[in-house]
């Protein structure tokens, strides 16, 4: 099928899309999840705003020592590729790196993938493991949304009507660089049923951070099975505790591809190979996980 | 509802300036406009990679881009590919690879595989797989795909 007709602006700035944003307007960033929608006529926007021209938006920068800060609009391929992601969160080049394919990845930008707010995207599971902090703007100001909050339900983001996300911090340190992103997909370029990122905690006091996607109907960090893991070690059973305590406080995700059951018993087995490997702290890349 | 916005886009090296629908999807710019139909509408869902084509050497599926948005950019399509003395080198090794059966997806493979060997010059099997991994092809003919892409890159 094809879109239903719409209205099209391509602001060259923040402003000018956060303007257009408020007067109602559709963000399209890399298209590759809006415009099947578009086609399907799922959704009908009457305005569509591209984000494509507004260059501040894109690109990765470590001024800060203690942060990466990366553009909403930086194209998967580009976290992928870049070098520095590569050795200070090497997890989220792994999400980069598996999301979609060559051609989704050349056009699929990380802030789409959040704001997207599927509960088995990639980059949003990377990111709320590593406490990565969403930059909001609006035409009237701006605020700091940390990841994990991001997401009201399935596919709904946390994102106010006017609002755009504009970049991602990303700390560093606290075992960024040790961290970890495993998936069970059927098809290399498909979603995935489950996947899990974790960073290992750096020292005696933080334990590892463990974010799970296709759990839930959002993607979650996954408290309970940290508290879990840090009572009674990094056990099979302190692992499906936790995730038994996430889905009593949760509703789980299901989907054709699994109940719910089924995203637990998977959540289980990625987080406990998760754990071990950040423990370890090698950079293998796993084609089957 | 839908004005027009202009578009301005240099496809296979020659410019045209037309005003789109902004819903105008990028294959059917390609195809129903410039008459260019050697890129083709597969699933038209993103899935089958066979409306490939380069946007400023990038490979995008042409099904999920709106034409509006490659105002200012430069395409190359299958038909693009070729030299002045003869097919592309790729083109060259599906022929003699034997990579193509009903040959309909063949045009997004071979767009597809330029951007792969732009990016590595040499893959190796599974980097042509995971590099290929969004290109469907019916008849099956993925190990002669694989064999005519690695001509390409030599072996190693």
């Amino acid at each position: 099928m094809r879109p239903a007709s719409f209205e099209y602006v391509r602001p060259p700035s923040t402003a000018e899309a956060c303007r257009a944003l408020a007067d109602g307007g559709t963000a399209l960033a890399g298209g590759q999840s809006l415009l099947p929608l578009l086609k399907l006529r799922a959704v009908r926007p009457a305005l569509v705003v591209d984000l494509n021209r507004i260059t501040e938006l894109q690109g990765i920068g470590n001024g800060e020592a203690t942060e990466l800060a990366i553009g909403a609009m930086t194209r998967h391929q580009h976290v992928a590729d870049d070098p520095v992601v590569a050795s200070a969160v090497p997890l989220l080049a792994e999400a980069a790196r598996r999301t979609g394919d060559m051609q989704v990845r050349a056009r699929g930008t990380i802030g789409g993938n959040v704001c997207f707010a599927d509960p088995r995207a990639n980059m949003s599971t990377a990111l709320v493991a590593l406490g990565a902090v969403a930059v909001v703007e609006r035409t009237a100001g701006s605020r700091q949304v940390p990841v994990a909050e991001m997401f009201s339900d399935t596919r709904v983001s946390a994102l106010r009507p006017g609002e755009l996300l504009t970049r991602l911090h990303v700390p560093l340190g606290a075992g960024a660089d040790r961290g970890v992103y495993l998936e069970f997909a059927p098809q290399p370029n498909g979603v995935p049923i489950v996947n899990v990122a974790v960073v290992p905690g750096d020292g005696e006091l933080a334990g590892p951070r463990i974010a799970v996607g296709g759990l839930l109907r959002t993607t979650c960090r996954a408290t309970q099975v940290e508290k879990a893991v840090r009572l009674e070690g990094a056990t099979s059973a302190a692992i499906r505790r936790g995730i038994e305590g996430l889905l009593a406080d949760h509703e789980g995700y299901a989907d054709p591809r699994g109940d719910t059951a089924y995203r637990a018993r998977l959540a289980s087995v990625l987080i406990g190979r998760g754990l071990e490997r950040a423990a370890r702290g090698p950079r293998t890349t796993e084609r089957e996980v | 509802m839908g004005g027009l916005v202009p578009l301005d886009t240099e496809v296979n090296g020659e410019r045209h300036r037309r005003e789109v629908e902004p819903r105008l999807l990028l294959v059917d710019f390609l195809r129903e406009y410039l008459r260019l139909t050697g890129t083709h509408s597969g699933c038209d869902d993103g899935l089958c990679g066979a409306c490939t084509v380069l946007v400023d050497g990038e490979p995008v599926k042409s099904c999920l881009m709106l034409a509006a948005q490659v105002d200012g950019a430069r395409i190359t399509t299958v038909e693009g590919l070729r030299a002045e003395d003869g097919p592309h080198p790729v083109q060259q090794a599906f022929v003699d690879a034997e990579a193509v059966q009903c040959g309909y997806c063949t045009p997004g493979f071979v767009v597809a595989a330029t951007a792969l060997l732009a990016r590595d010059a040499a893959p190796t099997d599974d980097g042509v797989r995971e590099g290929l991994v969004g290109n469907l092809c019916r008849c099956g003919c993925y190990q002669n795909i694989r064999k005519a892409v690695r001509s390409v890159g030599g072996s190693r």
